[in-house]
């Protein structure tokens, strides 16, 4: 995880950040350093009173996403067991979103190169889809089905004992 | 591709499935070739299954299970790779014709068997191939074989023992040797010298750990140093036996009897079944602290494990259980062989943190039971 150093926690300085949709947001910039892209922008001194625009991130998930850097540039260096504990617990609360911000956030995450926050979702994500079947997972990412059924038949007949679910003790032949 | 609020009429950028789909087990991963033709592709690319290995080294269990009939009436050997967790069956291949189930030794990606030409058959579970060790002269019926890896080269090696009986009965080394796999029609059979004390060979008494593999001594000799050192090691990359024996966990002087040796989480571990205090210990060969603190190497007993069929009074060929492998989620797989039998039983699940246990599988004509640690992906 990108850690903030001790001078940019000091810095009170505000960054502002504008979603596709014009909404203005305001973070400190050490929460800001939290996202490789914003880092390198205010390096090259792009952040000025305007804000970074950012054109592929709607406000919903980058209010969210501020309130995840913010979180977690005040508690990035030394923490204690119980911070580290309190932190995971915001964490596991934070990501408890449904599919479409999940799906939101997984994107931006990565556009904006959040490090820690794309590691949550993409974990959060595989978690979801784990139990689920090939045709749930197509409603879960909006997958259109281009197999024939014959082939979607052949490959759940290679595969066939990753499809029994749940099987009592028995013998093995 | 731009996300908008009601995105999931889009696809997730090829990236970010990559980093997902590598999070799961193989078993959804198998499925979820069903769902469109990019996660087929996704999910049959040996690059992936390359990178999904390394992420998961969760190994399956090879259960080598003797008594299908061919059209002939003759017997085969199969050899079945098993879910470690739900028992499920993954893959089950055929062995061929081997009249001597017991001589089996798994190890990795690999399972070596004896077939009824006293020839060995090497098996790759993953491709169903099986080749015949290149040097087919017969075996003589005496011979253990050990199946394992040098440490720094990854080469499969197998040490040979020839033992006889001598004037009191009793299994004597008669001579080792050595002979490196995949070298085709160059492979030859090397002598390399004897453990230095007697040691025997029974399966459940030999174990593979990084390179080395391990061998109880037998006992005569344990009658004669009974407190003393009791395990020999032999270092399959030097292929010489270490000078110095390997003295047992601090409880097991005594006990040697009801031990087994095993390979868990890359350590040493020497199974000790106490049926009268109704627990099988599992003790650790962990290598030194690095602050001299414990010493350089050290045994440390890190489960006790209450089996169902404890209690009992114990008796010699009572039910016993074999530690096969420590899941990823730190539960553990045991074979437990039915009492007076080298043939069958069941597959146990042990969960250390709720003392909870599972049996997943059972098979009445099992002989072996190994570690399978091939990419599953990769099967066919």
């Amino acid at each position: 995880m990108a850690a903030a150093t001790d001078d940019a926690g000091d810095s009170n300085e505000m960054i502002r950040v504008v979603s596709s949709d014009g909404e203005h947001f305001e973070m400190p910039e050490a929460a800001a350093n939290l996202s490789l892209v914003l880092r390198h922008m205010i390096e090259d001194d792009c952040a000025d009173a305007a804000g970074i625009p950012l054109a592929v991130v709607a406000a919903k998930p980058l209010a969210k996403i501020v309130d995840y850097c913010t979180k977690h540039a005040a508690k990035s260096s030394g923490l204690t067991i119980e911070e580290a504990e309190e932190l995971k617990r915001f964490d596991a609360e934070f990501i408890e979103v449904d599919t479409d911000m999940l799906y939101d956030l997984l994107v931006a995450a990565d556009f904006m190169g959040v490090e820690g926050l794309s590691k949550l979702a993409v974990q959060r994500t595989a978690d979801l889809i784990k139990g689920k079947t090939p045709e749930q997972n197509r409603e879960t990412f909006g997958i259109v089905n281009d197999f024939t059924p014959e082939e979607e038949e052949e490959i759940c007949k290679e595969n066939e004992w990753a499809f029994q679910i749940t099987k009592p003790p028995s013998r093995l032949c | 591709m731009v996300p908008t609020s009601n995105s999931n009429d889009g696809v997730l950028p090829h990236d970010l499935l990559h980093d997902i789909l590598l999070r799961l087990p193989a078993r959804p991963l198998c499925r979820f070739r069903a769902v469109c033709r990019p996660w087929r592709a996704l999910l049959s690319d040996p690059r992936f299954a390359d990178a999904h290995a390394a992420r998961h080294p969760d190994p399956h269990v090879a259960v080598v299970v003797s008594g299908r009939l061919n059209s002939f009436g003759r017997e085969l050997v199969d050899v079945y790779l098993v879910d470690a967790s739900s028992g499920d069956v993954v893959k089950r291949v055929c062995a061929g014709r081997c009249e001597r189930p017991n001589e089996v030794s798994t190890h990795g990606g690999m399972v070596l068997l004896v077939d009824n030409n006293q020839m060995l058959r090497v098996l790759d579970p993953a491709s169903g191939a099986v080749p015949l060790v290149p040097d087919y002269k017969d075996h003589p019926n005496n011979c253990s074989f050990t199946l394992g890896r040098t440490a720094s080269t990854g080469e499969y090696k197998v040490l040979r023992i020839r033992s006889d009986k001598d004037n009191w009965g009793e299994r004597q080394v008669i001579c080792c040797s050595v002979l490196t796999l995949g070298r085709g029609h160059l492979a030859r059979w090397r002598n390399v010298p004897n453990p230095p004390q007697n040691v025997i060979t029974e399966r459940r008494l030999v174990a593979v750990v990084d390179g080395v593999a391990y061998f109880v001594l037998s006992m005569p000799y344990m009658h004669d140093r009974s407190g003393s050192d009791w395990i020999a090691a032999f270092d399959l990359e030097a292929e010489q036996w270490q000078p110095d024996l390997i003295g047992g966990p601090p409880e097991t002087r005594n006990g040697v009897l009801r031990v087994s040796l095993a390979e868990l989480r890359g350590s040493l571990v020497v199974a000790q079944d106490g049926h009268r205090a109704a627990t099988l210990d599992l003790w650790f060969l962990l290598a030194g602290s690095g602050d001299g603190k414990v010493g350089q190497q050290h045994w440390s007993k890190q489960y006790t494990v209450t089996m169902p069929y404890h209690g009992r009074p114990w008796r010699l060929w009572e039910e016993s259980a074999e530690p096969v492998v420590v899941l990823d989620d730190g539960r553990i797989v045991f074979w437990v062989w039915p009492r007076g039998s080298s043939r069958g039983g069941v597959m146990r699940v042990y969960d250390p943190i709720t003392g909870g246990q599972t049996d997943v599988a059972a098979e009445a004509k099992c002989t072996h039971v190994g570690v399978y640690t091939g990419s599953l992906l990769r099967l066919p």
